[in-house]
Parts: structure tokens; C-alpha cells; sequence
């Protein structure tokens, strides 16, 4: 599915940050944490990746450096900073509201917290 | 594979001009074409067929430089501070200066406050080039710290280069006019040139490569600092001479040393220039 450019834009930054939250990366690895996670459903275009990323290092949130691919060529390796991981969180509390929200219109959207409790919605679990 | 390095070849030649002149960002996505090639080929796809699928998934170039000409360009803190800095205290001085002179020799006046605003504008490139340097030994250096380095070092060294043009001239204006001789090679004189000088040399080669523009901007420093202090030491003479000539020294030395540092020490070149 090729998702709306208001969409992908406004959950790439969060998406990107999340996955980096897990440890340094850099972008080939990030995009196929991304297709695993949507099972294929969600198609980027993989070069849209880099700038986003470029974006949230010049905006402090990421920070960057040069090592070496198993190939032994250069590789750009990705880091979450302390600024990135505060915007995180205030990310995903606008996003929790957010699906909570549209969980309860639609019904049946549940967002897991991290205790495992579940909100919103009721009936039936799909995890967001 | 001899194919795919000359595909790899012709794509990056492809790429438009906005792009091209970023080979940092052209290295990262080719490192991802070359990531995703081998996993299409290792899935069984035949190699051009892959390569095309890669490349096809990146994006168009048009659209990939459009996204990348949106990225903010990187902030880099001591640049902000420095570049802030040289602008208030030349406004300050620019006040104090037509408190000062007002009602007296008008291009002297002009001379003495662009001869200082030059002489200032090299000292804050060359603070900028001490940080940057041990910031790069500290941590080696960021590429887009190199970047921001490389901008606001190159904007100072036009600021030195134009106000110390414009002093210089006056200079000699004024000095035509009241010592009856434009030139004389008088240690200001001298020093005046050396600074300007200096200061083309850092503009040329903070543009051409960020380690050499690094040692010109402390070399345009180190210019500025006996231009500024080497006549008053050779007018004072005695033992506040000394003094002030053991000070000088050990200014003009320290900035030797870095600038040996920035030359030398290979985690301060800089990814750019290992590339």
C-alpha cells in the first residue's frame, strides 16, 4: 500500500527515532526494520529515508558517524542523542492520544502501553 | 560486478548538480544501493535487473535533491557563538569608534575602524579553526560540523579580506595626504598587507579543503595578532617590551602549535579529506 505523503511524513520521524531507540543504525538497516514491521504493506520510497534522517540530526535529535560496513566500505551510522529521545516521548504521548482517538471512533484499535495494559478500543485486539 | 561499478559510475554522474557537490550524502546512498543490490541478487534476481529495481526504489534524483535541499543546514554551536560574537563587538566598536572621532580626520577614523574590524574578523576565524581542530582531535570530526566550519570560517576570512582591503586603501589615502607618501613598508604598513594576505589565502582554501583551511585561518590569526602588536612593542622598547613581547611569543606560539595540530594530527583532518 502506498501510504498518503502527509501520512508518511508526519510518523517518519517517530518511526525513525523509535527504531533507533533500539541502538545505533544507519539507513539500509532502518528501511528493512521499517518492511518487516509493515509486513510489506507500507511501501517508502527508500531514498526519502535520508533526508528525514539528515533533518533529525541537524535538528540535534540524531547524531552521526562514519564506520565501516562489513564490506569494509563506508558506512553512515545513526545514533539516538538525549534531545532525540525527549522528543521522542513527547511523540509518542501526541500519537497515544492520536490512536486513541480514532480507536475508539473505529473501534477494535488498541495501543499497548509498556505496563501491557491496554487502551482504548475494547472488542477484539489488533496492536497498533 | 565490473558492470555494476561502472552502473554505480554512471548513476552518481547522473545525480543533479545539488546533489554532486555533496559527496557525503552521494556516498550514503549509494552505500544503500549497494546494500539493497546484494539483497535483491542474494534473493535470486538477476544482477542488472536488480540494479534497476534499486535504483528505481531510491527515488528519482530530481525528487531526492528537492527532499535534501529541505534539510536545515547543521548548526554548530562555537560557529553561532564566534560569528555572534565578531558582530557585536564590531557594532559596539563601530559606536564607540564615531563617539570617539567625531569631528576628526574622517578617513583615519574610517581606516583605523576597518583595519580593526579585519584584524578582529581573522581573530575569530582563527578561534573558530583552535575549536575545530580540538574538537576534531577530541572526537573526530562530523562532517556536517566540517560543513559549518567551513562556512562561517569562509564568511569571516571575506569579512577580514574586504574591511583590511578597505583600511589598507584608506591608509595609504591618508597617509599620501599628511606624510606626503601613500607606502613607506612601516611595520603597520606591513602588517596591514600580511593580514590581507593571510586572509585571501583562507578564503581560497576554507573553500578547497576544511585541514587546510583550518591551518590558513590560525596562520590569518597568528597575521592579525603581529600586525596588531609587533608595532606597538617595536615603539615601547625597554622592559614592559619584554613583557609584552614574551606574551606576544607565547600567543604567536600556541597558535603555531595548533596549527601544526591541525595540519598533522590525522583525526583532525577529517573525513572530508580522507574520502
Amino acid at each position: 500500500m502506498k501510504l498518503n505523503k502527509d501520512l508518511v511524513a508526519a510518523y517518519a520521524a517517530p518511526l525513525i527515532l523509535s527504531i533507533l531507540e533500539d541502538g545505533e543504525s544507519y539507513g539500509y538497516a532502518i528501511l528493512e526494520r521499517v518492511r518487516t514491521l509493515s509486513g510489506g504493506a507500507v511501501e517508502w520510497t527508500d531514498g526519502m529515508l535520508y533526508p528525514v534522517l539528515h533533518r533529525l540530526e541537524a535538528n540535534g535529535y540524531v547524531a552521526s558517524r562514519w564506520g565501516a560496513a562489513e564490506s569494509g566500505r563506508r558506512r553512515k551510522y545513526y545514533a539516538l542523542k538525549a534531545a532525540g529521545r525527549e522528543a521522542l516521548t513527547d511523540q509518542k504521548e501526541q500519537w497515544r492520544v492520536a490512536v486513541k482517538m480514532l480507536g475508539q471512533l473505529w473501534g477494535g484499535l488498541t495501543w499497548k502501553t509498556s505496563s501491557g495494559r491496554s487502551s482504548a478500543g475494547g472488542g477484539a485486539s489488533r496492536r497498533l | 560486478m565490473e558492470d555494476i561499478e561502472r552502473q554505480i559510475e554512471c548513476w552518481r554522474r547522473s545525480l543533479p548538480a545539488s546533489l554532486a557537490e555533496r559527496p557525503d550524502v552521494i556516498d550514503e546512498l549509494e552505500g544503500h544501493l549497494r546494500d539493497e543490490l546484494a539483497r535483491l541478487v542474494a534473493g535470486g534476481v538477476a544482477a542488472d535487473e536488480a540494479w534497476a529495481k534499486a535504483v528505481e526504489r531510491l527515488g528519482t534524483p530530481d525528487a531526492l535533491a528537492a527532499e535534501f535541499a529541505k534539510v536545515p543546514p547543521a548548526r554548530w554551536l562555537p560557529g553561532t557563538v564566534v560569528s555572534a560574537v565578531f558582530l557585536v563587538a564590531g557594532l559596539v566598536g563601530g559606536l564607540i569608534a564615531s563617539r570617539v572621532w567625531r569631528g576628526q580626520d574622517g578617513i583615519l577614523a574610517t581606516h583605523i575602524l576597518t583595519v580593526t574590524w579585519g584584524y578582529l574578523a581573522a581573530l575569530a576565524a582563527g578561534a573558530l579553526a583552535v575549536w575545530a581542530v580540538a574538537e576534531g582531535a577530541y572526537r573526530g570530526d562530523g562532517r556536517r560540523e566540517m560543513e559549518a566550519f567551513r562556512r562561517t570560517a569562509g564568511g569571516l576570512a571575506w569579512a577580514s579580506l574586504s574591511m583590511t582591503a578597505v583600511g589598507v586603501v584608506l591608509g595609504a589615502v591618508w597617509a599620501s595626504g599628511r606624510l606626503g607618501r601613500a607606502w613607506d613598508w612601516d611595520p603597520r604598513e606591513v602588517g596591514g598587507l600580511g593580514v590581507l594576505l593571510s586572509a585571501g589565502v583562507s578564503v581560497v582554501l576554507v573553500r578547497l579543503n576544511a585541514r587546510a583551511g583550518k591551518a590558513a585561518a590560525i596562520a590569518g590569526s597568528t597575521a592579525a595578532v603581529l600586525a596588531w602588536f609587533v608595532p606597538p612593542l617595536l615603539e615601547t622598547g625597554g622592559a614592559s617590551g619584554i613583557g609584552l613581547g614574551v606574551v606576544l611569543g607565547a600567543v604567536v606560539g600556541g597558535q603555531l602549535v595548533v596549527m601544526a595540530l591541525a595540519l598533522a594530527h590525522p583525526r583532525a583532518w577529517g573525513m572530508a579529506d580522507l574520502a
